[in-house]
């Protein structure tokens, strides 16, 4: 009689020990899966949104901010010759919703959220400076960079070319060049140009000015 | 004598469910972990302060994080166009508060959510940004 009691007993004791240990194993194992699965997700998409948004990215002008046209260019090959992990997984990227590339339906992978502006530039700007009567070019705010053309005319020579008085180009014997002068974006620039008597060249000066547009940058990989 | 003692096999059992527990507890809590969202609102902050850090004033000549830094007055000048820039930097369920040394704005930081934060330095000292999922 007493034996049967220790048996009943033993068998609720294996009964409770192996239902316990079937729930141990499944929950490590699904730990298991989140800890090898989804992370390689999430790596994958953190490598591929910081190396769009880095300062030397081919589609960034400077960290976080995109260009606009080159952001019209990116395609799949392109994002996985910048972030290697993404390399035969599922992706897609969207600004502000609007999808720029995709690959596959990412829809199980990991999305990161990155802020960046997207930079318009607009078409080309020109202004000529009036050597012989010695006035500037005013180049507003958010420029960064404008290509000046000196074409030196029959008489004189043009020697110098000061942005706020800074000089930027010169030559004593004269400038005759194209050159792409890089200028503050903080602010407004005057352009000046210094000359021999009777000068009479032509000083061109080209720039695009650029439009910033708040975006959320979304990157989602799966693996 | 057998009256009122437990059975040896369930007492065995029960530490064996204790163990076993303790081992699976172990692999709940330990993963839990990695899947915090600091990494992600880290890089929030940092890309606010990035642009911030990047985007001239209106009117002035230097960055906004720099005009909100500088002094009292350009921090309550560029105060509200810097809120509004931040707010559409920033994805829709994600609050944020800015500490310059003249004074800081943005929604009172929670006292218990995960946080992301950047600092970015200045002349005039530094500038931190919070961003939390709201």
């Amino acid at each position: 009689m007493r034996g049967q009691t220790n048996l009943f007993a033993l068998v609720v004791a294996l009964l409770l020990l192996t239902g316990v240990t079937v729930i141990g194993v499944s929950v490590a194992d699904a730990a298991l899966t989140d800890a090898t699965g989804d992370p390689r997700d999430r790596h994958a998409a953190t490598a591929v949104a910081d190396r769009l948004v880095a300062a030397d990215a081919p589609v960034t002008v400077r960290a976080n901010a995109l260009d606009s046209e080159a952001v019209d260019a990116l395609d799949a090959s392109l994002v996985e010759t910048l972030a290697p992990p993404a390399a035969d997984a599922d992706f897609r990227i969207t600004l502000d919703g609007a999808p720029v590339v995709e690959r596959g339906s990412p829809d199980n992978g990991v999305t990161v959220r990155r802020s960046v502006v997207v930079v318009n530039r607009s078409a080309r700007s020109r202004a000529a400076v009036d050597v012989a009567r010695g006035s500037t070019v005013r180049v507003p705010q958010g420029v960064g960079r404008v290509t000046v053309s000196v074409d030196p005319g029959s008489n004189g020579t043009i020697t110098t070319v000061r942005a706020n008085d800074r000089v930027v180009l010169h030559d004593d014997t004269g400038l005759d060049t194209n050159a792409t002068v890089h200028l503050s974006r903080y602010a407004s620039t005057s352009l000046r140009v210094e000359a021999t008597e009777n000068a009479t060249g032509r000083v061109t000066v080209t720039y695009r000015r650029q439009t910033n547009e708040p975006r959320v940058l979304r990157v989602t990989v799966d693996v | 004598m057998s009256r009122g003692q437990l059975s040896l096999s369930l007492v065995e059992a029960a530490v064996g469910v204790v163990l076993v527990l303790g081992v699976t507890a172990g692999f709940a809590i330990g993963t839990a972990a990695p899947t915090s969202a600091t990494p992600r609102l880290d890089a929030l902050a940092h890309d606010t302060t990035t642009v911030l850090g990047s985007d001239p004033v209106d009117d002035g000549q230097r960055a906004r994080l720099v005009a909100l830094a500088r002094s009292e007055s350009s921090f309550t000048r560029v105060q509200v166009s810097a809120r509004e820039r931040i707010r559409a930097l920033l994805p829709a369920d994600v609050l944020f508060r800015v500490q310059t040394p003249v004074g800081s704005f943005g929604a009172p930081r929670p006292p218990t959510a995960t946080v992301g934060s950047a600092t970015a330095s200045t002349r005039y000292g530094p500038v931190t940004v919070w961003v939390w999922y709201g």
